[in-house]
């Protein structure tokens, strides 16, 4: 990656955050949300599923109604 | 190769011609010739379930070569469920041996005096009884042909009892669950012609007219494909990563579009299958996503049940759509709509509208012959498939389509099913995403994702990134409705371009901007075909196909009026972090027309001529009296 930064875009507020790599959980800075990482290609990030659902929808219905 | 078999089934007489040099040309092959097909050899009073309706089975015109993915079928007809344009696409080895037996395009038109099934191989063909095959399920009916014809390498479309009952949203069904021709109903039309199943087998070689560049092509275009992100993802969860993505971006059509997020804790999720259920992955012809689930059900009711694919639509349908968000459950439905022979997107629509019309107390036991059709009750959703398929309880009514079943049932049923074009709606939820709202409403099948989805919409990508891959830049605020209208458009021709030749979207840029376009899909079909095939030509040969499959809409009298937002999604989001994203009808209705203009359409939705004339479709058709 050249050293640059790897970023993933939160599925919750869309606000980008960096990521370390191999890292399989993470936490959105800007809205708290937390995710589960899956890795491909070694370097690769993708967002594929909140760290728990449970939390997450209480979260929505919390924040949002 | 290069050849078409007409088989009246009326008759039994079978006539094989070769593809005339300028409608290969024109429309390439599998849903291109397809609908030039279904277009010329029926009119706008075409009974859908007469003998009159025709039914065209085309692989792509890559399908069975060393193109990347190129393994895909089309199946067409008038649809039996809509009434209007019916058309669907499925992997698999079918349309691979189909071509090898020596045939590109079977047209089936008159009925059967009897039930029969077709035996295509290496250059002949040949219909079978099939009387046989009365009691069997797709499943079984496979086997049994392959044990009759002594051939397990033999490849078979087929029927199953709800095709042979003429259930509206039947399906076609290839292989053991992975594959099959679900939407509008190509198994109700393969049952009204009393053709039971197609079988294919052949030892032929395709020909390829310059085989070093296809084979350059390919090795480019597999390392192309195989880098990205979103292979690597399709590839490890299949279909069910969409399954994630629409529950963590509010995109969860729920309860009958009741709401926009469902309550299914930790179970519906991706991982969780592939950990507790998958024990191997399956592939259609030469492709490397090797998408489709194989399962086992390891403990408790249905323990050592084993199974093929496992799709979104049936975990959002069943799952988020009516509420039944566990696994088993679940996949025993699949496993019964592809045995039965039924639509998983339509079944599982269908259940959920019938669920809310209990809800609402509009349905009642008494009509669901004794069935409870509480949200998220197993019994309910599986008791509802044996009946569609058998014809008991609410089955009869349903068998006619959804339409028939509101008329009967009476009351608000009408207003509670959402659909475009009379197709129900899939349940990914897309008000909130505008391009795919108008893909979805446009799409000349009905409601559906898989003839102009933009996809790429989802990822927040920079204008200018996207105007690199799509030619024009597009904003990335999935709320915009600027330039979407252009969007739509692209990826209707570069869907349609992929159908004809046969290669599966998921290795295109439908799925992802990394992914496969004209460019690289022109320099296959070149290499294959010795014709100078350039990226802006194949652009237009999906343009051409869209606009005929419009004509056939407008011929049935469709316009405007028929792209339409249906009801419940009119209204806001009720949840999710895009809690209150609605649809404004003045800009929707602005990104219409937009988008009528960019085809050359008037603002009614119909070609005009010039446009027609510069498709080269006034040459090749009889044009209907609507277009000026």
């Amino acid at each position: 990656m050249g050293g640059s930064e790897i970023q993933i875009r939160c599925k919750t507020c869309t606000a980008r955050f960096p990521v370390n790599v191999t890292e399989r959980l993470a936490q959105c800075p800007h809205c708290g949300q937390g995710w589960k990482l899956k890795w491909f290609g070694g370097d690769q990030p993708m967002i594929i599923a909140p760290a728990s659902w449970r939390e997450y929808q209480q979260r929505t219905v919390e924040r949002w109604g | 190769m290069n050849r078409i078999a007409r088989i009246n089934l009326t008759t039994g007489e079978v006539k094989s011609e070769v593809v005339a040099p300028h409608l290969r040309e024109a429309f390439l092959g599998g849903r291109g010739l397809n609908i030039y097909f279904l277009y010329t050899m029926t009119d706008a009073n075409t009974d859908q379930l007469g003998p009159e309706n025709v039914l065209v089975i085309g692989p792509g015109l890559l399908t069975g070569t060393l193109a990347v993915s190129a393994g895909r079928t089309n199946i067409s007809a008038k649809s039996p469920e809509t009434g209007y344009l019916g058309d669907g696409n499925m992997g698999g080895h079918f349309g691979t041996e189909l071509r090898r037996a020596g045939f590109d395009h079977l047209i089936f038109t008159g009925r059967s005096p009897r039930p029969v099934y077709l035996w295509v191989h290496d250059g002949d063909v040949e219909l079978r009884d099939a009387t046989h095959l009365a009691a069997l399920d797709t499943f079984d009916t496979q086997d049994r042909i392959k044990e009759e014809l002594r051939d397990a390498a033999i490849q078979i479309a087929c029927i199953g009892p709800a095709g042979r009952n003429l259930v509206r949203m039947a399906s076609v069904v290839h292989g053991y669950g992975g594959d099959a021709v679900g939407r509008t109903g190509m198994g109700a039309a393969m049952g009204t012609k009393n053709l039971w199943a197609v079988a294919a087998r052949g030892t032929g070689t395709l020909p390829v007219a310059d085989m070093p560049t296809l084979r350059d092509a390919f090795d480019r275009h597999y390392r192309q494909v195989t880098e990205t992100k979103g292979f690597q993802a399709t590839a490890t969860y299949g279909t069910l990563i969409r399954l994630n993505n629409t529950r963590m971006m509010g995109l969860e059509g729920g309860h009958n579009y009741q709401t926009n997020m469902v309550d299914s804790g930790e179970e519906l999720d991706a991982d969780v299958f592939v950990q507790r259920y998958e024990i191997g992955k399956k592939a259609c012809f030469n492709c490397p996503v090797h998408c489709k689930h194989v399962w086992e059900i390891r403990e408790g009711r249905l323990a050592g049940t084993r199974g093929i694919g496992m799709e979104y639509f049936g975990a959002g349908g069943w799952g988020s759509q009516c509420g039944a968000a566990h696994w088993e459950t679940i996949l025993e439905a699949f496993t019964l709509c592809n045995r039965y022979g039924l639509d998983v997107s339509s079944s599982s629509g269908y259940t959920a509208w019938l669920m809310e019309l209990y809800q609402r107390g509009i349905v009642t036991k008494e009509q669901t012959g004794g069935l409870a059709l509480e949200w998220g009750d197993s019994a309910a959703v599986t008791g509802l498939l044996h009946q569609m398929a058998t014809g008991e309880g609410l089955g009869k009514l349903l068998a006619q389509g959804w339409q028939a079943a509101a008329a009967a049932i009476g009351g608000d049923a009408a207003r509670y099913m959402q659909h475009v074009k009379g197709l129900s709606m899939e349940p990914d939820d897309v008000r909130g995403h505008k391009a795919k709202l108008l893909g979805m409403v446009t799409a000349t099948r009905g409601a559906d994702h898989l003839r102009s989805r933009y996809t790429i919409e989802e990822f927040y990508l920079p204008a200018e990134h996207i105007a690199k891959v799509l030619g024009r830049p597009v904003p990335p605020d999935p709320d915009s409705y600027e330039g979407k209208a252009w969007a739509t458009f692209w990826t209707e021709n570069l869907c349609a371009a992929a159908d004809a030749l046969g290669i599966c979207k998921f290795v295109t840029k439908w799925l992802s901007p990394g992914l496969l376009g004209f460019a690289e899909m022109a320099e296959s079909a070149s290499a294959v075909t010795g014709m100078s095939i350039s990226p802006q030509q194949l652009s237009e040969s999906g343009e051409r196909m869209y606009n005929l499959e419009r004509l056939f809409l407008v011929r049935l009298g469709l316009g405007r009026g028929d792209d339409r937002v249906p009801d419940r999604l009119r209204e806001p989001w009720p949840r999710g972090p895009r809690r209150g994203t609605h649809i404004e009808e003045e800009k929707f209705q602005r990104m219409l027309g937009e988008y009528y203009d960019i085809h050359g359409w008037d603002q009614n939705g119909v070609p005009r001529r010039e446009t027609l004339a510069r498709l080269g479709l006034d040459r090749l058709i009889a044009l209907p009296p609507e277009v000026v």
